[in-house]
């Protein structure tokens, strides 16, 4: 049974009134949470600049709103951290998730106080590259060689993204995740024109036919606890618009509902790592395999 | 096909004085051929060092080892004197290798050759070796790049089994010796490689410079060789590789203990000779849920 499901901020928990403060309905955590300020900053994550973010790593983006699909209005906040509306969606504007436990009790125990904020760390998602110009570059060098031997070890987990032009069906590209001494990374390739023009965390722009290496890391969810919804910290990706993807004008008939419901739902929960035997370690050629795995309820 | 040796060519073969043409010496075909004794150098060539593109790309050339000094063909396309070759120190490693192909013990025939009328020359196709890169320019060799980009980031491409041996040397550090897989594709055969560190200035084919960190895709094609009938002897067209040094690597001072001996006669030599592909029993395809999977290969008597 689903333990979860994932939505986005609507217009009302997003909404904070500088003037008239009664007017306000944001959500408790996010009019408390002010680390960036103002409160409803979000930042980039590297993935969400790779898939077509315009703004760049670890800089105030757009993220979008749950539109009002009956009269076509899209509403994103901006990187001033205001609510805004237009008439068509952005695919650029980045997706920042809201998590929803079915059993409002549940990872009460792992709340941990983050500056006055509760937070949780659920679940894992590939969010910022290995720098080349830092230790990460001996990693990336090692992570590249065996790539182009193919002789790196699969997790058995993909990762599924949506990419394409506004006001059109959306394209999706699987990535597949590799493990490297007991660590997660997700290989990107892009190619020209494909991507937004952010600067990374690394401050270098995206290269085309450059391969960036994305660090699997946990993700970390702000607890409101009004309504016990977990919103994450980071705008974690990017590319997904709201073009109906079958019957029905409401939101859970667009393409936005069915990526954060069929894939990125999925695709947060961890692949799970198993140490292998230590007796087959020593019949193994290959002393860098330490480890097997198993895929954890999830697609090959 | 391994009844055959690599060498470079020597100081004699490569001269051309153009006052006075009886003192000409350089090989008949390379006075024949239209860039004359200079060649260009291939995309691989750069991606591994080789410091000029064009048509003057610099090679070495048979030297005097023992006294530490080499000779190289210099840059033919501003030659105005009759020394067209200078000396360079045995650690630069960063010069293209530009092989000639002789047979000792069988004359190879002519009817097997190609003959350019424009040029009035013979020339043949000869083993394989990744060349050129796949051009991000052109929409189609694009669409191959972005599929390729796709599997290998999947780890889904097939192998050949073949692999190729490149050397990256740098002033004063111990060469690193890398291996690099050769896929297959439709049919078609590449090598990826990251650029690294390649500070060179060199313009590839494509007329862009080399970009650090970024994935070439490297055709893998014929290597074209000039035929020289008078000495028997094949020269080829590109210059295709660059890397090795002329430290000494083992016991001695002659040709045969440096490190690029041990890369002609290890290596290079192996290297071009094609892997073979088969293909699949159609049977299979059909049950296959990979239907780009069109290929199997069979590892034609290399290392694995």
């Amino acid at each position: 049974m689903d333990e979860f499901e994932l939505r986005l901020l609507t217009r009302e928990e997003a909404y904070i009134d500088d003037e008239d403060e009664t007017k306000t309905t944001a959500l408790k955590v996010l009019q408390d949470y002010n680390a960036p300020d103002p409160s409803l900053i979000a930042v980039n994550t590297d993935l969400a600049c790779l898939m077509g973010s315009y703004s760049n790593a670890n800089t105030a983006t757009f993220y979008s709103l749950q539109p009002n699909l009956n009269d076509k209005k899209f509403y994103y906040v901006d990187d001033g951290g205001f609510v805004q509306k237009e008439d068509a969606y952005d695919r650029q504007e980045s997706v920042r998730p809201v998590l929803h436990f079915f059993d409002s009790t549940a990872y009460r125990k792992d709340l941990f106080y983050n500056f006055g904020i509760q937070k949780l760390q659920y679940g894992e998602y590939p969010q910022y590259i290995l720098d080349e110009n830092a230790y990460g570059g001996e990693i990336a060098n090692v992570l590249n060689t065996k790539l182009l031997e193919q002789s790196l070890t699969k997790t058995g987990k993909k990762y599924c993204f949506y990419y394409g032009e506004d006001g059109k069906a959306p394209s999706i590209c699987y990535r597949t995740e590799y493990l490297y001494k007991g660590k997660k990374y997700v290989p990107f390739i892009l190619i020209p024109n494909n991507y937004g023009g952010a600067s990374l965390s690394t401050k270098n722009t995206i290269s085309p036919y450059r391969i960036y290496w994305l660090k699997v890391e946990p993700i970390t969810w702000l607890y409101d606890e009004d309504t016990h919804l977990f919103i994450s910290e980071k705008a974690l990706v990017a590319g997904v618009g709201f073009e109906f993807v079958k019957e029905g004008q409401t939101f859970e008939s667009t393409e936005m509902y069915e990526f954060l419901n069929t894939h990125l739902k999925q695709d947060i929960i961890p692949s799970r790592i198993v140490e292998e035997d230590k007796s087959s370690l020593l019949d193994s050629s290959e002393t860098l395999k330490k480890y097997v795995y198993k895929n954890y309820g999830r697609r090959g | 096909m391994d009844d055959f040796e690599l060498r470079f060519l020597t100081k004699e073969e490569i001269y051309v004085n153009q006052y006075d043409e009886d003192e000409t010496t350089a090989l008949d075909v390379l006075q024949k051929y239209c860039t004359g004794v200079a060649a260009r150098n291939t995309d691989f060539s750069c991606l591994t060092g080789g410091l000029r593109s064009g048509s003057s790309a610099f090679y070495y050339l048979e030297s005097n080892y023992s006294n530490g000094r080499f000779y190289f063909m210099g840059d033919y396309a501003n030659y105005n004197s009759c020394d067209q070759y200078q000396l360079i120190e045995s650690y630069k490693g960063h010069l293209p290798i530009r092989p000639v192909l002789y047979f000792p013990n069988r004359k190879v025939s002519k009817e097997n050759l190609n003959f350019d009328w424009e040029q009035k020359i013979y020339w043949w196709e000869y083993g394989e070796y990744p060349q050129f890169v796949l051009d991000e320019n052109n929409q189609l060799e694009r669409n191959i790049i972005e599929v390729l980009n796709q599997k290998l980031c999947m780890q889904s491409l097939d192998k050949t089994g073949k692999t190729y041996c490149f050397y990256q040397s740098k002033k004063n550090t111990p060469c690193s010796i890398n291996y690099v897989s050769e896929y297959v594709y439709e049919g078609k055969k590449y090598i990826p490689l990251v650029a690294n560190g390649i500070k060179t200035g060199a313009l590839l084919s494509t007329g862009e410079k080399i970009v650090d960190f970024k994935l070439y895709w490297l055709k893998v094609e014929p290597i074209v060789w000039l035929y020289d009938e008078e000495k028997d002897l094949f020269i080829s067209e590109h210059a295709l590789v660059s890397g090795p040094s002329f430290d000494f690597v083992k016991e001695g001072n002659g040709f045969e203990a440096t490190e690029m001996y041990e890369y002609i006669h290890n290596h290079l030599k192996k290297d071009i000779i094609p892997s073979q592909i088969i293909e699949k029993d159609k049977s299979s395809v059909l049950d296959s849920s990979e239907p780009l999977k069109k290929y199997v290969y069979k590892n034609y008597g290399r290392r694995g």
